[in-house]
């Protein structure tokens, strides 16, 4: 290649300027190797961009130098013995060896981190969870009562108290709210003792004139509960059958009422 | 801290760092720092920012002397471009990178950018006053290529010249700096 072609191309200005590209940047080694005028043109335009670079100086704080000498401090006091010093691969392997031991002290504690989180947002998630059935529970209970208010307050039920009978259930008491316009009945007792495992209340409906008793249905302790009733009874007897009832009152008598006419 | 007393001259400075010698480091510091640390200031316009990297640079300066040949120019030279590329690195790295990616799509956005950030530059606090004075064409493609870091690609491409002319251009403002230079010395 022509020398003053290749000088007078710019590829020495733009390798000063440090924009060459890497196949650019060898071209230019090369022939500033080869030739004494390349290398003396290159060193010219070196000085002047250094020049002209050189304008732009600003102080650094004081504080940088001591920086910059205390981390070459730092670094050479680690440094092993000239005599030792063979090759850069030790300090290498080295600094390799405790990269990887801070790495791994990291990465356990970011595991144990990472578990802890874990751990804590699955309580979390399950106390919310529980908050949540119970917020349901608490919110179906709530309306449930309302309904069960809206039949207290409702002047259509005809309200009955039966009274516990002395040898079975002394001092206890049950309400049967009895609607005779929609024939519908409920029943509500938590006073009455709580019936054992595979026993449960019966409602019993009575008209003592007609000598007829029928069967008004079992219902839950502690619960307002529906029960069946279609014409007015005179009075109301509740006994303890076993679970689901039977068709023919067989257990004892707990409590009765007298409906008033 | 003080600056040392004592003279080196450039090969006696090599030789010394070669063999890490702390008094002549401390020397070399105490005389390109602040060349070093106004590139890097240039580049980057973060005094945070340039600290970093005049610290990375010097260390490297520290660790790899053993790499440096003059015969591919001065110490000068060498130790400018450790912290040019390093300063370049980090602006890459960082905001610009984006505003490069862009620059095929929106040539006029980044051009007027282009334009703004180098104001800025120059009203950046702590510079001398530049004495060299450049042809405007001149001036923004030492700009372009040293202190922003444009490839000749995006600096044809900025701005709209075929690429052959962009050598020719950075040939021509250094032509002129080097007149400059004879003239003055």
């Amino acid at each position: 290649m022509n020398i003053q072609e290749f000088i007078e191309s710019g590829i020495l200005s733009v390798y000063v300027l440090g924009v060459a590209s890497e196949e650019e940047q060898q071209q230019v080694e090369k022939m500033a190797n080869l030739y004494p005028e390349i290398q003396e043109e290159l060193s010219v335009l070196q000085a002047a961009m250094s020049e002209y670079v050189a304008q732009y100086e600003v102080p650094p704080p004081a504080s940088l130098k001591n920086k910059v000498m205390k981390a070459v401090e730092v670094q050479e006091s680690g440094r092993i013995p000239a005599d030792y010093k063979k090759s850069t691969w030790y300090y290498g392997l080295a600094a390799s060896i405790a990269l990887l031991f801070g790495s791994m002290i990291a990465n356990f504690y970011l595991y144990q981190e990472w578990k802890n989180s874990e751990e804590k947002i699955a309580t979390l998630e399950t106390q919310q969870s529980l908050m949540a059935q119970t917020q349901q529970k608490l919110e179906s209970k709530y309306t449930k009562l309302t309904e069960e208010l809206s039949i207290v307050q409702n002047p259509d039920f005809q309200l009955t108290y039966l009274v516990g009978l002395q040898e079975t259930a002394p001092q206890s008491y049950a309400a049967v709210f009895w609607n005779e316009k929609s024939q519908t009945a409920y029943i509500y007792t938590s006073s009455l003792p709580k019936p054992p495992f595979g026993k449960q209340y019966q409602l019993w409906a009575l008209v003592e004139k007609d000598e007829t008793v029928w069967d008004a249905g079992v219902f839950d302790w502690g619960k307002f509960s529906p029960v069946k009733c279609f014409k007015k009874p005179e009075k109301f007897i509740i006994t303890l059958e076993k679970e689901g009832g039977v068709p023919k009152a067989e257990g004892k008598a707990y409590a009765i009422g007298t409906v008033k006419s | 801290m003080e600056k040392e007393k004592t003279f080196f001259s450039e090969s006696e400075l090599i030789a010394l760092l070669r063999e890490k010698d702390q008094k002549a480091f401390s020397y070399l510091y105490d005389n390109y720092a602040p060349i070093v640390y106004g590139v890097a200031l240039r580049i980057l316009s973060s005094e945070e920012l340039a600290q970093d990297v005049v610290q990375e640079a010097f260390l490297k300066v520290w660790n790899r002397i053993e790499q440096y040949e003059d015969s591919k120019g001065r110490l000068f030279t060498w130790v400018i471009n450790i912290v040019r590329n390093a300063a370049i690195d980090k602006l890459r790295s960082k905001e610009y990178k984006t505003a490069q990616q862009k620059v095929s799509l929106k040539l006029k956005e980044v051009n007027k950018k282009y334009d703004d950030s180098t104001q800025q530059n120059s009203e950046y606090i702590g510079f001398k006053e530049v004495t060299m004075k450049l042809k405007e064409e001149h001036k923004k493609i030492i700009e372009m290529t040293y202190f922003q870091g444009y490839s000749q690609t995006e600096v044809a491409e900025i701005l709209g010249i075929p690429l052959g002319t962009v050598k020719t251009r950075a040939r021509n403002a250094l032509q002129q700096l080097r007149s400059w230079l004879s003239e003055n010395f």
